[in-house]
């Protein structure tokens, strides 16, 4: 199993200049601190595998003037953190999970929209637990941040229809 | 006072919910646009709708449209709380009828601010 660099892949041609991997990871540090009020500082880029571990993903999807995902993956461990946080509740349901992660994913990706042109959209949030991170085709992965939060494996990805592509 | 918290999350409801509790308000939920709506029509009305923008069903620019084509809702205070941080999306969002704009992600006070500002937190413990 290959340990991948924690900030990939860099070279995929966007419609617009990126957030930065630092910039990405100190939003999630916002987000830690302010909506979750966990400590944003117990998040550590650190490579991550690219494959084996099932994951709780949320995505986000934006059209208009650029076109795109934005997709939250996370240990199954750590989305229990998080929705526990959110609800403030010591047990949570499988539904519940899912409902945080998707909002987690609509926060996470309403910043990094308007960080591109507008005028653009975001769509709800879907989400799917214990599986693989999902690929979308007809675009690419231009900008991924790999955090580690107490131990726990924490994925920023930004996928983008690249230019001179038609989604 | 009363706040109806309208977002399609239980998540945000609850955490919206637990800021404007701690002020002192009497917290009331929907999960949409038109369950807001319905809630409303039965009354009694809240003095504050903290809403998001995108839900099933009745998005959060559509219910603000809606309350403010009613006369008799004139009072209510509307407040977006939204991922949606475009300038042009708060433009319309005001423009529609929002009398304050709060972004996600938000800090506790950072909303109870914003409160205060419209002058929603008097008499109440902050």
């Amino acid at each position: 199993m290959t340990t991948l660099d924690a900030r990939s892949p860099g070279d995929v041609a966007t419609p617009f200049p990126l957030p930065s991997a630092d910039e990405l990871a100190g939003l999630l540090r916002d987000v830690w601190s302010s909506v979750l009020t966990l400590d944003g500082e117990a998040l550590v880029e650190m490579g991550l595998p690219d494959a084996g571990p099932t994951w709780s993903t949320g995505t986000v999807s934006v059209s208009g003037a650029w076109q795109g995902h934005i997709v939250v993956s996370m240990s199954p461990a750590l989305a229990t953190v998080i929705t526990a946080a959110m609800l403030a509740l010591d047990d949570v349901s499988p539904e519940d999970v899912s409902d945080a992660i998707g909002e987690l994913a609509n926060i996470v990706g309403g910043t990094v929209k308007s960080l591109g042109p507008g005028p653009s959209g975001l769509s709800l949030p879907y989400v799917s637990l214990d599986a693989a991170v999902p690929l979308f085709l007809g675009s690419a992965l231009a900008r991924r941040v790999d955090i580690v939060c107490d131990g726990e494996p924490l994925r920023l990805g930004v996928w983008t229809v690249p230019e001179g592509v038609s989604s | 006072m009363r706040a109806l918290v309208i977002d399609d999350s239980r998540a945000m409801r609850s955490i919206v919910g637990h800021i404007v509790r701690n002020l002192g308000f009497e917290v009331s939920e929907a999960g949409d646009g038109q369950e807001a709506l319905d809630t409303m029509v039965e009354g009694p009305l809240p003095d504050l709708c903290l809403v998001d923008w995108n839900m099933p069903v009745m998005d959060g620019l559509a219910f603000i449209v809606k309350v403010r084509q009613n006369p008799e809702w004139r009072g209510i205070t509307l407040m977006m709380v939204t991922a949606e941080s475009e300038h042009g999306n708060i433009v319309r969002a005001l423009a529609a009828g929002a009398h304050e704009y709060v972004i996600k992600p938000f800090t506790p006070d950072a909303l109870a601010d914003k409160l205060e500002l419209l002058g929603l937190t008097q008499g109440l413990v902050r």
